[in-house]
């Protein structure tokens, strides 16, 4: 202690004071900064979760006690009741019992003991024999002795055992007896109160009661003490497969995203609010056994934000609509995240994560936007200005230009590149004028001479020549019979036939109205006769038409006219502001004294040619078209491969106030193409030309989400969905498929036979009621064919698809000619068999002679007696009686066409190999047994069918002598 | 015993309830059609005719008698909760397809009641239904399957043919309660003990649709009903 007197350069109570406040802020920054490090925004999310989970066991738990066979449970304890009271009762006899059974209990331990002792001697005493006899040693008979010695007291030992183990029984048995059988009732009860047990525990995890307990909770994940084991904690996934660019180097991402969405991978929290909602389609998402275990391919992948953020805002969650925007800066402060490259995605464009790790497929399983976006894509060619990663290889989007004058003359051409859908509305046509920037007068102006510069180009750029003059009259009505019927309809669509918008597969081909204002009638008649002639890339199959009827189709094709209102026409000419668009078109390419040099030595003519060949240029019609003079000119647009991955700020989104995301950037782009000019100051040349093409908003998004799934990041080989070599020959075959429309008519892989709406329609012209109508519709319809590999044979197949022969005589609508190559044919070969999963390629035909008391058996009830089936059937030239619309295929030519396994599988429930098939069910599934004849075979329904089969597989071969 | 006497109380009851006269009246009246009677049409029989010719076959979606009753309208009462069951027979309704025709061309049963297909022909037929509610039939009826049993368990207007003999046309209507019935050859029908109220009287006829009327049952006795079908346009 310093004496009191003695001086100090400080105040010491003042200093005391100044160090006892510095402790005191230290001390409580130190808890601030472990408070502020403790409390994070989950903590509470997971309180939450627990408080959930706690209501729906306690309500599981209600459900299980009311489940539970209370009058089961009250006999039960009842009895155990009856038990407790006989055992006091009967106290004396049970204790006696009880000492009996104790003093057994050693007697059965030690028996057992002096057993399994005993083993192990003799097995250790016979393998010292085998030895010595091995040997032919002489000590081997004295050995042999000791094994019977030892041998003996086995059986003895065994048989104590066996006897203790009897009384052990007997005693229990006089247990039960004396007050019944206790262990067994308690077996009972557990059974019956399992579920309850269950839940109880686990309600008691969750939500634990009892002061103790949840001091205990407290204490677990109490600051500074919750290293050890608490309840509340970060969730994370790590993915080493799913790497993560941070600029210059990769990272696997860490997925927390559970932490909060605690619920997503279980069932039960269906009808929760979110964050902890069960994430919807288990058996496809998030469950471990799933094609996406949450474990192994995370969220973000698909959700993209940021994988290792644990708070709302720092995962950067974006709204999927305005309402749901609103309700976030409600309750989070919503707003979105700065200098954010990846947020996540809406949840309508969700769809555009699977591509990454789902290549090389036709459609990607269950992606129905995607998939829709794709075709849609494909349709409207935007792969023609756009370089997209994916559709390389494609035909262009549009027919060739090349012989324009052989189809239509530049009257129809102009108003038709004018404005596409004036003339035809639905047409995939993209319009490029009379657009949000270059609408006002001076722009028309200017644009009426381009237009006149392009339509003189191309129809000077043409082929010389032409198609001859129609060799008849058709008749109109006719035409339409056949429109409507041979199947035309199931690529095209016709305004006025039609009930409802045509569906995506039957606007694969063009859609006809207005085309006999378009194409004259002598080309209309040699395109629909052999369309390869004239476009020898098109899609467009040969339907076999013959002279008459291809004249009756042109005379049809000519009645659908322009709507009301078009005019076809050309506008006027003006020399002088022809002039200054040349001129402007040279400026950018050459020098002032060129350009006047230039311009005095050509004709009017010659520049208008110019002009249009400038225009074609600028708005790329070459990416669609085949035109002359640009058969190898690059497209013009921005390659679009990488697109889902670039990044935001080089989007120009000028001045139009939209929220900054790439989807919704490309979403504005499909709606305006030319809105981001809006209030910039642009030349004409420097102006957006992007064309506005015919979209519902509901297309719109399906291509958006197509754009936004090609991104840069490419995930490892691990993490993709490998292909086998079943997958391969079904991707090949899908693809031909999808560019030959075949689901247009067939019902194949599980989609299509879209035309069976436009059938129907005529069966309900005809006088059908609308059940019947489309009820028959799936038999006029052209067939399934998801069985065709199980149903024919390949070698059949190979030529049919070569040259389609009528199989069914009651269809109007023709199997056309597609024109195949032998690989092709291959490829759907494959295709067809692996989607059956049959054998490939051939199947040999039975060559052994049938038993004749078989065929004549198969013979016997395919007659008239019994099954009759050549009531209907053709057999060769043996025709059935009546019209043709009612017959079936003829059965000569299941040897040559059908797989055997298949003529069974048919005859024994045709129904279910083809829903709505006129082939009646001879055989009642529900009483198979009972349903063939008694008289043949035995009444064996297996053996008749197998009968009639080989009987069938005899027709049609000259050995059977028909 | 038990079981005897609990019927016999059963039966006792139900007597009682038949010999009480119940309060109930009937529908009767007459179906006509405004428009020209069309002139019978034949129908060409193009397959296994020396069977199927046996009988004269003639259109019969539009039957008109001479003095304008149209047959073959089923008419019953719309929206009737309170209507009792169309009780099921003890024998199954028949359905005949004698010379290849359909006997009787429209036919009523009862919900959940089965009806026998005939087949005396001694040819294939193939009973082919479009329904709206059941679930659809199409089965051959081979020459060794004389009768064959289908149950109806829905209510429903079912379409009936023959893909072997594409003219065989008629039809079954599945009743869901009793207060149905199908109109005569010369247009006349009845709907028997229909509990008295205001109703709404629908008809059908296979090719001019639906119509409907009022009617109002008194407690007992016959209440008219003339009903009439526009001309077809």
């Amino acid at each position: 202690m310093p004496a009191k007197n003695e001086e100090y350069a400080r105040s010491v109570p003042l200093l005391n004071m100044v160090f006892a406040l510095c402790s005191l802020g230290l001390l409580l920054g130190t808890l601030w900064m472990v408070w502020d490090d403790y409390y994070r925004s989950w903590r509470p999310v997971q309180r939450q979760f627990q408080a959930l989970t706690a209501k729906h066991t306690e309500e599981a738990l209600r459900q299980a006690e009311q489940a539970v066979n209370q009058e089961e449970l009250k006999k039960i304890q009842e009895e155990l009741q009856a038990v407790e009271t006989r055992s006091k009762e009967k106290r004396k006899q049970l204790d006696e019992l009880n000492e009996k059974r104790k003093r057994n209990t050693v007697r059965v331990y030690i028996t057992d003991t002096n057993f399994k002792n005993t083993k192990s001697v003799f097995d250790a005493v016979r393998f010292a024999y085998e030895e010595l006899a091995h040997q032919h040693s002489p000590r081997a008979a004295k050995k042999l002795e000791e094994l019977h010695e030892v041998q003996k007291k086995l059986t003895e030992y065994k048989l104590a055992n066996d006897q203790a183990l009897t009384e052990q029984a007997e005693i229990k048995k006089q247990t039960e007896a004396l007050v019944g059988d206790r262990a067994g009732l308690d077996m009972k009860r557990q059974d019956l109160l399992a579920a309850v047990d269950r839940l109880q525990k686990k309600l008691d995890a969750v939500a634990p009661k009892g002061l103790v307990m949840r001091a205990f909770e407290h204490v677990r994940n109490a600051p500074l003490l919750d290293f050890m084991a608490p309840d509340l904690k970060v969730q994370q996934v790590v993915l080493d497969n799913q790497n993560k660019d941070i600029n210059f180097v990769t990272i696997p991402r860490v997925d927390r995203c559970q932490t909060c969405h605690l619920g997503a991978d279980q069932a039960g929290y269906e009808n929760d609010p979110q964050p902890f909602t069960t994430h919807p389609q288990q058996e496809i998402y998030l469950a471990s056994k799933s094609p996406h275990p949450v474990d192994k391919v995370g969220c973000t992948v698909c959700h993209r934000g940021l994988d290792r953020a644990t708070d709302f805002l720092d995962a950067a969650h974006w709204p999927d609509s305005p309402e749901q925007q609103a309700q976030w800066v409600k309750s989070h402060d919503w707003h979105p995240k700065e200098h954010e490259t990846s947020p996540m995605l809406p949840s309508r464009f969700i769809e555009s994560s699977c591509l990454p790790c789902h290549q090389g497929v036709v459609h990607i399983p269950d992606a129905k936007k995607w998939n829709h976006g794709k075709d849609l894509v494909e349709r409207v060619g935007c792969y023609g200005c756009h370089k997209m990663k994916g559709f390389e290889g494609l035909r262009k989007a549009g027919p060739p230009l090349t012989r324009l004058t052989w189809k239509t003359d530049p009257q129809w051409a102009y108003p038709w590149i004018e404005n596409p859908p004036a003339f035809r509305p639905a047409t995939w046509m993209p319009r490029f004028f009379g657009l949000s920037n270059n609408s006002s007068p001076a722009d028309v102006a200017r644009t009426q001479q381009e237009i006149r510069g392009m339509v003189t180009y191309l129809f000077e750029k043409t082929e010389p020549g032409g198609f001859p003059k129609l060799p008849g009259t058709g008749d109109p009505p006719r035409g339409e019979k056949l429109v409507t019927s041979v199947g035309c309809l199931g690529c095209h669509a016709v305004a006025r036939l039609e009930k409802s918008p045509p569906s995506l597969r039957r606007r694969f081909g063009p859609n006809l109205d207005g085309i006999g204002s378009k194409a004259k009638p002598e080309w209309i008649y040699a395109w629909v006769k052999d369309p390869k002639a004239y476009f020898p890339e098109t899609r467009m199959p040969n339907m076999r038409l013959t002279d008459r009827e291809a004249l009756d189709i042109t005379a049809y094709l000519e009645t659908l006219k322009a709507p009301e209102g078009w005019k076809p026409g050309i506008a006027e000419a003006d020399p002088k502001l022809q002039d200054e668009l040349v001129k402007d078109q040279m400026r950018a390419r050459m020098m002032e004294e060129e350009v006047e040099a230039k311009m005095a030595s050509m004709s009017e003519h010659e520049k208008e040619l110019y002009l249009g060949q400038r225009m074609i240029t600028r708005y790329g019609c070459f990416g669609c078209h085949l035109i002359q003079g640009f058969e190898t000119t690059p497209p013009i647009g921005t390659e679009l491969s990488e697109e889902g991955s670039k990044e935001v700020d080089r989007l120009d989104f000028g001045f139009v106030h939209i929220p900054e995301t790439r989807q919704d950037w490309i979403t504005e782009k499909l709606k305006n193409p030319r809105i981001f000019d809006e209030g910039k100051v642009k030349s004409p040349d420097e102006k957006l030309k992007m064309p506005l093409f015919n979209l519902t908003p509901e297309e719109r998004e399906a291509v958006v989400t197509v754009i936004l799934s090609m991104v840069k990041e490419k995930p490892q080989m691990a993490s993709t969905y490998l292909l086998d070599s079943r997958h391969k020959a079904l991707e090949a075959g899908r693809r031909l498929v999808q560019e030959h429309n075949c689901q247009g008519c067939h019902l194949l892989d599980g989609e299509g036979q879209d035309i069976r709406v436009t059938i129907a329609r005529q069966l309900m012209e005809e006088g059908l009621g609308e059940e019947e109508a489309d009820s028959r519709a799936v038999a006029f319809s052209p067939p399934y064919i998801t069985g065709e590999g199980a149903r024919v044979r390949s070698d059949w197949l190979f030529r049919f698809l070569k040259d389609p022969t009528p199989i069914r005589p009651w269809l109007s609508v023709r199997m056309p000619t597609f024109g195949f190559t032998d690989e092709e044919n291959n490829t759907l070969l494959k295709y067809f068999t692996a989607l059956s999963q049959s054998d490939f390629p051939f199947e040999t035909p039975p060559v052994q002679p049938f038993p004749p008391a078989e065929i004549a058996a198969g013979k016997k009830l395919t007659s008239t007696d019994y099954f009759n089936c050549f009531s209907c059937h053709q057999q060769g030239a043996r025709k059935p009686e009546g019209d043709p619309s009612g017959w079936a295929p003829d059965l000569a030519l299941a040897r040559s066409r059908l797989r055997p396994a298949w003529i069974e599988d048919w005859i024994k429930d045709p129904q279910k190999l083809y829903p709505g098939t006129k082939m009646p069910s001879y055989f009642d599934p529900g009483s198979f047994e009972t349903s063939g004849p008694d008289d043949v075979l035995g009444g064996d329904e297996n053996k008749q069918i197998q009968a009639m089969r080989d009987y069938l597989l005899t027709l049609g071969s000259d050995r059977s002598g028909s | 015993m038990k079981r005897i006497g609990t019927l016999g109380i059963v039966a006792l009851i139900c007597a009682c309830l038949a010999a009480v006269p119940a309060l109930a009246g009937n529908v009767v009246g007459k179906v006509t059609y405004a428009g020209a009677a069309p002139a019978p049409k034949p129908i060409p029989i193009t397959k296994d005719k020396e069977v199927c010719s046996r009988e004269p076959h003639v259109d019969e979606s539009l039957v008109v008698a001479a003095d304008k009753g149209l047959a073959n309208v089923v008419v019953y009462i719309k929206d009737a909760p309170n209507a009792p069951k169309m009780a099921i027979p003890a024998k199954a309704p028949e359905l005949d397809q004698r010379s290849c025709k359909f006997h009787p061309h429209v036919q009523i049963i009862p919900a959940g009641g089965t009806l026998d297909i005939l087949n005396n022909d001694g040819i294939l037929h193939n009973i082919h239904t479009y329904p709206k509610n059941n679930p659809p039939i199409n089965q051959a009826q081979p020459k060794f399957k004389t009768k064959m049993p289908i149950k109806f368990d829905k209510p429903d207007t079912i379409k009936l043919a023959c893909d072997v003999h594409t003219w065989m046309s008629g039809w079954l209507i599945v009743a869901p309660n009793a207060w149905y019935t199908v109109s005569g050859p010369d247009g006349t029908f009845k709907i028997e003990n229909v509990a008295p109220g205001a109703y709404t009287l629908s008809y059908w006829q296979e090719t001019l649709g639906t119509q409907t009327a009022q009617v109002t049952v008194a407690a007992s006795g016959d209440v008219k009903a003339d009903l009439t079908f526009p001309a077809k346009k």
